[in-house]
């Protein structure tokens, strides 16, 4: 009888002891894998001694109770280029970041929940590497995304050196419950572009004409030909052109036209030149002169009046002829004569004859 | 205590220890029964190695009997227990692999998986939290309306012994294992990734059961084996002209409005001649984001202390402005399971529609999935207005950030 009661005294607490340890064989816990994660860093650049800064999207699995941790343990190589000085992190948590997906499990869904505070810890060789941790959570759901925010102070949190993959591991958890993710990110020799510029004044041209009438004087039908002139003169920053055409009588071509009753045109005959000099030539033209500087005028109009032969004009702006361009700056204006050469043909009738030509000035920029 | 009472506890103790710690060694002795014995028998699981004697079986594997009778004797069958004859065959698995590239031995699922492996699938490296595995279908007869169920261990079954939730396809306790995580060889198969929810860089083993009514599960068949992938990733930025698809370059990293490109006070706007080219590659589930953000938030130059201010704007419908603007993706689109890259909404503008570079962050380009030979180029674009003073110091630096998401 005794030795039964000795039996159940320690057979029994030998059974439940038994009984006990075999719930914790059969039931101890499985670290599950984070549903989503991302780790955005304001700088992706290897070898960063400061101003590194981290916005961490988690999703666990698992719900995880109140009292956790977030860590976060970066590759045990490289000890102190992580946390490049050990101390407290500032730890915000946030509801959404530019990294997110528009839906899903990789957008934040809520803040980090809790009275955040985080450290950062330097690895002291190999199995202790450098580890954030984010402490003083309230309990988490499963299956929702939250956001957080870490930074550190000057010279707290940096990068280690050279290009390439790092290997990093996230978890959360909270007494024996916990989710973790290892996964790579990447650092880039230079993650800056930089743009420059220059800033040019905005070109100008200056443009102007001496005179807005010219009178040619008396014709004589079967006389010789009269000439008159202005200028024009031109200031460029990258250079300028003139172009010029005329009026005529509205319908046919440029040149001297005789409005009232019996009309009369004495045209600029063509679109090359006018000779003047055949005794019984009628005709009205410009010529200009070219300014030094490498001015250009063109061959049909870089004629002396003398010559009796003169460019020949077309009407309106469609028949616009160039008369005189640069394709560099004019600094200071260069100015070119202008003079328009006219001969009545022997049928001419009298009367005020007259040309309006336009002069059209523009730059190059 | 008397010796005898000393040694009666000490038998009891180790006795109530045999029956509680090793239940397998009891479940062992369940095969015996008061009316026959076969001897020699073992409870080898899934084992296949079948050892026989002219017509008859005596060391029988469960395995071997239950995918066809007929097999221990030409003559005769022998059965270990009345439902033996009921059970379903015992299911091998004719594949498990997350990292396989280029060949695959797996046959009914994508044919870019097929032919290309899990890497075709789940892109560079493979997979690092998923897995596939099918249902040998040649080395049995089971009906098409078989159920199976998985298991699955990282350390070979010694003490990580958990299940396939067939809804979640997530590794499961077997505590909350049951019958809905038993699913016919058609249903496991067409999900892609059967396995997920795995770690990244870890062996796993899985062997399968097969059932076919009720009391009828099998043993468990042969273990196969798979590791995860590591993850994958890789970025970099390149400085090149519009046709500089594949151009590679080096930092110092410079775009400059000068020369050709020179910003002319107000001229309209400007494209300048290099673009910012960058690769991405990685084999994360959610893709990735590039994040950019401007040192100055414009143009700024110390000489004159002006700021091209940028903002999201039609450059030919503002004074000035500043901005970047989409102008190239491409990527592997080879696999429906990869993902695609797109540029987010502010940086989708055509001609001189520009998105902003401020000094808060702004995401450029969006992957949805994991990304093969991704290659993007941003223009940039300014337009000076005639408010700013010449200057050949106007300066932005832009930080482009690359975010993997797992």
């Amino acid at each position: 009888m005794r030795s039964i009661k000795t039996l159940l005294k320690i057979g029994i607490p030998t059974l439940l002891i038994v009984i006990f340890a075999s719930f914790f064989v059969h039931f101890s816990s499985q670290a599950a894998t984070i549903a989503a994660v991302y780790v955005y860093m304001n700088r992706v650049q290897a070898g960063l001694s400061t101003g590194v800064e981290y916005t961490i999207a988690i999703r666990p699995v698992t719900a995880i109770p109140t009292g956790g941790s977030v860590t976060i343990v970066f590759p045990d190589a490289e000890d102190g280029a992580w946390c490049t000085t050990a101390g407290n992190l500032t730890a915000t948590g946030v509801t959404s970041s530019t990294a997110d997906q528009s839906s899903g499990n990789f957008k934040i869904a809520s803040a980090l929940p809790g009275t955040l505070s985080g450290t950062c810890t330097k690895g002291s060789g190999s199995g202790s590497a450098d580890t954030i941790t984010i402490t003083g959570l309230t309990a988490l759901t499963a299956n929702t995304t939250y956001g957080v925010n870490i930074k550190g102070g000057t010279g707290v949190l940096g990068t280690s050196a050279g290009a390439g993959e790092r290997e990093v591991t996230v978890s959360v958890f909270s007494g024996a419950t916990m989710d973790s993710k290892t996964f790579k990110i990447y650092l880039i020799s230079n993650d800056s572009v930089v743009v420059s510029a220059t800033v040019s004044e905005a070109p100008t041209v200056n443009c102007t004409i001496s005179a807005n009438s010219v009178n040619l004087g008396t014709l004589y039908p079967g006389g010789a030909f009269a000439i008159g002139s202005h200028t024009i003169s031109t200031s460029a920053t990258n250079g300028y052109y003139w172009a010029a055409y005329g009026q005529g009588d509205g319908s046919n071509d440029a040149g001297l036209w005789k409005g009232t009753s019996v009309t009369k045109l004495i045209p600029s005959t063509g679109s090359t030149t006018v000779d003047l000099n055949p005794a019984n030539a009628e005709g009205f033209g410009m010529v200009l002169t070219q300014p030094a500087g490498g001015s250009v005028v063109p061959a049909n109009f870089n004629l002396n009046p003398a010559s009796g032969v003169f460019g020949a004009l077309d009407m309106k702006l469609a028949g616009a002829r160039m008369i005189i361009y640069k394709t560099s700056g004019a600094g200071s204006a260069e100015v070119s004569t202008v003079t328009y050469g006219a001969k009545a043909g022997t049928g001419a009738p009298a009367g005020a004859y007259s040309e309006t030509v336009t002069f059209v000035c523009g730059g190059y920029y | 205590m008397h010796i005898k009472q000393k040694k009666t506890l000490y038998k009891t103790f180790l006795l109530i220890f045999t029956l509680l710690l090793f239940p397998i060694t009891v479940l062992a002795t369940e095969l015996d029964s008061p009316n026959y014995k076969i001897v020699g028998v073992t409870t080898q699981g899934g084992g296949i190695i079948e050892s026989t004697s002219g017509n008859y079986s005596a060391l029988l594997n469960v395995g071997s009997i239950s995918a066809n009778p007929r097999l221990y004797s030409t003559s005769y069958g022998l059965s270990t227990s009345p439902e033996t004859p009921f059970l379903p065959a015992i299911p091998t698995i004719s594949c498990f692999e997350t990292d396989t590239n280029g060949s695959s031995a797996c046959t009914t699922g994508p044919a870019a998986l097929t032919t290309g492996g899990m890497v075709a699938i789940c892109g560079p490296s493979g997979c690092y939290n998923k897995a596939r595995f099918e249902v040998s279908d040649t080395s049995a007869s089971n009906p098409a309306d078989t159920l199976y169920a998985v298991m699955i261990s990282t350390d070979n079954f010694v003490s990580d012994i958990r299940y396939i939730d067939a809804s979640t396809f997530m590794p499961e306790s077997y505590s909350t294992h049951n019958i809905n995580d038993f699913m016919t060889k058609a249903d496991w198969e067409t999900e892609t990734f059967n396995i997920k929810g795995l770690d990244s860089n870890t062996t796993y083993y899985i062997k399968a059961f097969a059932l076919k009514g009720d009391f009828t599960q099998t043993a468990a068949g042969p273990i196969k084996s798979a590791k995860t992938a590591s993850g994958s990733v890789y970025f970099d930025i390149d400085i090149a002209g519009s046709t500089g698809y594949t151009a590679e370059t080096s930092a110092p990293y410079t775009v400059a409005f000068t020369g050709a490109y020179e910003l002319i006070g107000g001229a309209a706007a400007i494209t300048a001649g290099n673009r910012i080219w960058m690769d991405v590659q990685t084999n994360s589930d959610g893709g990735f984001a590039i994040v950019m953000r401007g040192v100055n938030g414009g143009l700024k130059s110390s000489t004159t202390t002006q700021t091209i201010t940028s903002a999201n704007a039609n450059l030919d419908q503002v004074a000035s402005g500043f901005g970047l603007q989409s102008e190239y993706i491409d990527y592997d689109s080879s696999s429906s399971l990869f993902g695609t890259i797109s540029a987010t909404a502010d940086y989708s503008g055509t001609i001189n529609t520009v998105g902003k570079i401020t000094t808060s962050a702004n995401k450029v380009y969006d992957g949805d999935g994991p990304i093969v030979d991704g290659r993007m180029a941003l223009k940039v674009i300014a337009k000076p207005g005639i408010t700013y003073t010449p200057a050949t110091d106007y300066q932005e630096t832009i930080y482009l950030i690359f975010v993997p998401r797992y």
